[in-house]
């Protein structure tokens, strides 16, 4: 078979391949980093990044569902100070990009943090105004046209030369509206999608399963959503590069999202019953653009042929 | 260092109407004593299941485990020469030392690790065990081959004194606490329990935890448990097994 070339750019960030570890999935890669090396992925987005520590909700945080599981961790993590004092160096010796993820309760807060990691040398910032499972602020951003172009505006002012991304939730009615709010407030990028709200319960106790109700759906279950929604986005914005999440398991449904438009993938839920699932993803997409005759895989990415 | 392996299996027996004892051959992982597999459980299950560490000896490693749901009634059906999808050895486990003399109190499924804790130990042990009910016994006669004296309790007094371990654990230490350590596994309560006894005693305790969880090793930090000072550690990796006096038992 040819030799398919799996470089992809992201907002100008050029990646090895298309594959990156979604957040929240991936720690800081330290866990993982005992299976393989990090240097064989695309990039690693790391765990939702806050002002000052966290400790999330209580447990139980996750609930299996079909095809799927549900999960309330609440952003859980040690700060973003403590990111780039212990974790951060760790990351750089690899030949990889990193990616910070963060979550702020005022727009003053996602500004702070840009400042920092900006200064500190991440390669991209991924703005989540998307996590359902903060009572206070995040989910409000994400499903406001308004709010979601502030929280940009304030990222992009202070992120200096690192490219901002801004990752959208699910959760609303029409998609395109916060897309095309975040692209106006000059986002660079969007990562599309975060876990949809969901719910499940113990018939014979009648209480949910997770401590705080309802959480967050993820996995294969969400993937027909997600590659509807990074269709509508790139149709929208088509001049912004997508970062296409949601129920990754294999090539296949990597190649899907980048046919709807992604320039790259993110791998999340699937590393808990494979560890190697992104290299399998990445090996699976580079067999598709073989199989297809494609000299490089990224001449997948918006070519659908809708009817 | 976890591994993920492809593991034969070469055995798998029943020991009660209930509980399936199986023997893997692990290669060349090495755990220790209360450290847990994550194992597939088929494809209809997207999650793995945690099952711990029963006992192991130069690359075959047992578990023991009950039918709950879906992932152990599949587990339960795998026959001899089937392999397992399994990452491990994982999280921290029960430190025990060769000279140890331990106090072990198991309840239910909490039961199979502690075997490996008596075997690695002195001889010089203690176990209690207690069983819901008698029908529900397992791996007796394992631990009195390497415990100096096993005592068991069942909910339902048809096995052993009836009542719960914690109990049988109270009158063996007002008569004896010169023990190295009481290592604990079993539902909750129970660890409250007996992590209140040995605190009373004044002896150490460690306990083995159980939560819901996700990777497994650490990384997508659902498996929280509630410590005394406020924080949040994580099952799969800080625990299973925590310092009883670490824990936040109200939470
Ligand atoms: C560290 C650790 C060690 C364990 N060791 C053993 C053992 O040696 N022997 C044994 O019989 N059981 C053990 N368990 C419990 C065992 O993991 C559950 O019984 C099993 O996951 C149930 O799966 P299921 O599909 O049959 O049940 P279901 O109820 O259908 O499972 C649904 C989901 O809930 C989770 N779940 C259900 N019960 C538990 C539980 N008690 N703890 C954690 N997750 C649960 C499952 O993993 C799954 O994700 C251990 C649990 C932990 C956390
Ligand atoms: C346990 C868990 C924790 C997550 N934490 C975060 C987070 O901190 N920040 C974030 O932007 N997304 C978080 N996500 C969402 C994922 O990054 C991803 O958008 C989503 O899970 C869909 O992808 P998947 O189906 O491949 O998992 C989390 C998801 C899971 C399952
Ligand atoms: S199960 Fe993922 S951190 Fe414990």
């Amino acid at each position: 078979m040819p030799e398919v070339d799996l470089r992809v750019s992201l907002a100008g960030v050029e990646l090895k391949n298309p594959v990156v570890a979604a957040s929240g999935t991936f720690g800081f890669g330290r866990e993982y980093g005992q299976f393989y090396d990090l240097g064989e992925l695309g990039g690693i987005c790391v765990k939702g990044l806050t002002a000052t520590r966290r400790e999330g909700n209580p447990a139980p945080r996750i609930a299996e569902t079909p095809m799927g599981i549900l999960n309330s961790v609440g952003l859980q993590n040690p700060g973003v100070d403590a990111f780039i004092a212990e974790e951060l160096p760790f990351l750089r010796q690899f030949d990889t990009r990193v990616i910070a993820n963060i979550s702020g309760n005022t727009p003053e807060e996602y500004g702070e943090m840009c400042e920092k990691l900006s200064a500190a040398g991440v390669d991209l910032i991924e703005v989540n105004i998307s996590c359902p499972n903060v009572k206070a602020g995040g989910l409000a951003y994400g499903t406001r046209p308004e709010l979601a172009a502030e929280v940009t505006g304030e990222a992009k002012r202070h992120a200096g030369k690192v490219p901002v991304m801004v990752k959208l939730s699910p959760n609303v009615t029409d998609i395109t509206e916060i897309a095309r709010a975040a692209a106006d407030a000059g986002a660079d990028a969007l990562s599309l999608i975060n876990t949809l709200r969901g719910m499940r319960i113990d018939v014979d106790t009648r209480r949910p399963i997770l401590k705080m109700n309802t959480g967050g759906l993820s996995g294969p279950a969400v993937l027909p959503v997600a590659v509807r929604m990074v269709w509508e986005v790139h149709t929208a914005v088509p001049h912004l590069p997508i970062l296409g999440m949601g129920g990754v398991s294999g090539g296949e449904d990597a190649a899907q999202l980048m046919l709807a438009g992604a320039s790259a993938v993110a791998v999340g839920t699937a590393l808990f019953a494979d560890p190697y699932a992104p290299l399998k993803v990445r090996d699976g997409l580079r067999d598709i653009a073989a199989r297809q005759g494609l000299d490089k895989v990224r001449s997948l990415t918006g070519a659908v042929r809708p009817w | 260092m976890p591994m993920q392996r492809q593991c034969k299996i070469v055995q798998n027996s029943r020991l009660n109407p209930y509980a399936v004892s199986m023997v893997l051959e692990v290669g060349e992982m090495v755990p220790g004593t209360g450290q847990f597999l994550h194992i597939k459980c088929g494809d209809g299950q997207l999650l793995r299941r945690p099952i711990s560490i029963c006992d192991w000896q130069e690359g075959l490693l047992r578990i023991v485990f009950e039918v709950r749901g879906e992932g152990t009634a599949w587990l339960a059906e795998r026959r001899r020469g089937e392999y397992l999808d399994v990452l491990g050895p994982l999280g921290h486990g029960f430190e025990t030392n060769a000279k140890g003399r331990y106090l072990l109190v198991g309840g239910g499924i909490g039961i199979p690790p502690l075997l490996g804790c008596a075997r690695n130990a002195s001889g010089n042990c203690t176990a209690v065990l207690g069983f819901r009910s008698g029908d529900r016994a397992m791996l007796l006669g394992e631990f009195a081959s390497c415990c100096a004296s096993v005592r068991v309790a069942s909910d339902d007094g048809s096995m052993g004194v009836r009542g719960f371990v914690d109990q049988v654990a109270r009158e063996i230490l007002e008569t004896d606490r010169d023990f190295t350590a009481v290592l604990a596994c079993g539902p909750r309560p129970m660890l409250k329990s007996v992590a209140q006894l040995a605190r009373e005693f004044g002896v150490p305790c460690k306990v083995s935890m159980e939560e819901r969880m996700g990777c497994g090793v650490g990384a997508c930090l659902v498996c929280a448990c509630d410590m005394a000072d406020g924080t949040r550690k994580h099952v799969c990796k800080d625990g299973p097994v925590f310092d009883a006096e670490e824990v936040d038992w109200d939470a």
